[in-house]
């Protein structure tokens, strides 16, 4: 018999006559059904008969279509095709999930296990099939669906709106930093040192604004997937080394060493040097910001494979905690310690990081052994961007 | 570059004080105008050697002032330079300033690039 062969193949426990196999069916906890070529019903077994509410006589000799399954699924897809696909194509349906319905029209989720029956002449006679109510999984899955799509959504018209304020500030920043610059230059006439030392600092303020606005510019056009790599040749360790002196006056006057030896046959790499060197000079002034007075700054970088340079940020500094180690890549987010308290920030300098680098099929991360260890940012970089178009490529 | 007249277009008072002061600094002679036809007028009234073109401004944008400039003989040789706060002055550095063959620039450009960029034309 066809039901024993399957049992024979899948339990271990196996009884050892034909009763004991009618009685397993029987009371299984499962539905289990067979249904001939044209989809109706020739055998379901107890559990069936109660799940779905029926009484073995209604259902027996009846299509399948109609009683427990119907006809189109709440999506619309249409199910008495696909139960005669099941004939035609059985073995896509071995395991298949399908709406069914049960006598008083309530709709319910089934992981089916379909096996093809044969006749003596390997012709299908029959299916057998054996099933589970998933219902509540299903919509389970459906609330999580349903939360990511919202969750999707809410980031886009963040995204959208991110992106229409940054235009808004920087209206009137513009004003507040050509004036304060306008002042400077003496175009409005002389000023006192006061007038100037107070004009100097609207115009620091501005700047300092108008580059946060540019950062929350950039995340929301990468997380709009519309941040494009503006692709050239350009020389890797010279972009570092230069870096370097971005941050050289503050590094002096907190006495911290700043070291970079980068081996010379890193050379010329093809990426998008504005945002290679943005990542450079993050990790930098991070450094610089979390290396107390009598530190170390160093970097360098090597080639790991054909075409991957690996480089390495390093510092002396205030280091990273474990606990916090996810906040380090978190918009907005920064590591609220009694060491890290007194440095200013908004965040978005590892994030912004992370994912231009990501962008060029690279990869970011950092290594700390703890607080006071100091800490180490990585970030690999292929030498040439393949399969990605630059703007002036054919 | 003494007597060299430009026309400054700008819907927003305060970038016409900030460029306009800054033009006349300069030493150049500067013409006026808060919207587009007033600037089409006066582009034609006053023959300026160029022309300072906001982008972004109600009823006429920047892009239509070209066009119609570009459409009259009178004024379609006329320099034109855009300026705009829709781009920072990095993606300015970044595109090499031209955007369609058209010279942009941000209004958070350095002043030198402007005049840099005013030198090369006129
Ligand atoms: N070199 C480092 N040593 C110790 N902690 C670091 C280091 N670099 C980053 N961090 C931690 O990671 C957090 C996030 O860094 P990120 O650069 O994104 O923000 P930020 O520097 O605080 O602000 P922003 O860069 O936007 O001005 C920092 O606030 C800090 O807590
Ligand atoms: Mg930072």
């Amino acid at each position: 018999m066809n039901i024993k062969s399957f049992f024979v193949k899948t339990s271990k426990n196996v009884p050892n006559n034909d009763g004991q196999y009618h009685e397993l069916v029987e009371y299984a906890n499962s539905i289990i059904l067979r249904m001939d070529m044209e989809g109706n019903i020739t055998f379901l077994n107890r559990f069936a008969q109660e799940f779905f509410g029926y009484k073995e006589e209604e259902l027996i000799g009846k299509n399948v279509i109609g009683t427990i399954v119907p006809p189109t699924d709440a999506s619309g897809k249409d199910l008495k095709a696909m139960i005669a696909d099941i004939m035609i194509n059985s073995e896509k349906y071995i395991n298949n999930e399908n709406e069914n319905i049960l006598r008083n029209g309530k709709r319910v989720w089934i992981a089916w296990t379909n096996r093809p029956i044969l006749d003596e002449n390997g012709q299908l006679k029959e299916v057998l099939c054996i099933g589970n109510d998933i219902t509540k999984l299903k919509e389970a899955e459906d609330q999580i669906m349903i939360a990511k799509e919202a969750a999707e959504n809410a980031s886009k018209a963040k995204s959208s709106f991110l992106a229409n304020m940054s235009h808004e500030l920087r209206t009137p920043l513009n004003a507040v930093i050509g004036f304060s610059e306008a002042m400077l230059e003496g175009i409005a006439g002389p000023m006192t040192d006061k007038q100037k030392e107070y004009a100097s600092y609207i115009l620091e303020s501005g700047r300092h604004l108008l580059s946060l606005i540019n950062d929350v510019l950039d995340l929301s056009k990468v997380e709009a997937g519309k941040m494009e790599l503006e692709l050239s040749d350009f020389n890797l360790q010279e972009l570092v080394k230069k870096s370097f002196t971005f941050i050289a006056e503050k590094a002096m006057k907190h006495r911290i060493a700043l070291c970079h030896d980068i081996k010379d046959d890193i050379g010329i790499i093809n990426a998008d040097e504005r945002k290679i060197k943005q990542v450079i000079y993050n990790i930098l002034s991070n450094a610089v910001k979390f290396t107390p007075d009598g530190g170390k700054i160093g970097a360098n970088a090597s080639k790991i494979n054909d075409n991957e340079i690996q480089v390495c940020i390093w510092d002396t500094g205030i280091g990273i905690d474990k606990k916090d180690s996810a906040k380090v890549f978190a918009e907005f987010e920064q590591i609220d310690s009694e060491y890290s308290r007194k440095y200013a920030g908004t965040g978005l300098g590892m994030p912004l990081s992370k994912k231009f680098i990501e962008l060029h099929g690279g990869k970011m991360w950092f290594e700390s052994d703890g607080m006071g260890k100091g800490a180490h940012f990585y970030f690999t970089i292929p030498i040439k961007q393949t399969g990605k178009k630059g703007v002036f490529d054919e | 570059m003494a007597g060299k007249k430009i026309l400054l277009v700008d819907d927003d008072e305060k970038m016409l004080r900030l460029f306009g002061d800054f033009l006349v600094s300069q030493g150049f002679e500067v013409v006026e105008a808060n919207n587009g036809n007033d600037a089409l007028r006066l582009a034609v009234e006053t023959n300026p050697n160029l022309i300072i073109l906001d982008v972004m401004m109600p009823d006429k944008d920047g892009g239509e002032v070209g066009s119609a400039l570009f459409e009259n003989n009178k004024t379609k040789n006329i320099p034109i330079i855009f300026l705009t706060s829709l781009v920072s002055k990095e993606e300015v550095a970044r595109t090499g300033g031209k955007i369609g063959g058209r010279i942009y620039l941000s209004k958070s450009s350095d002043k030198k690039e402007l005049i840099k960029k005013i030198k090369e034309i006129i």
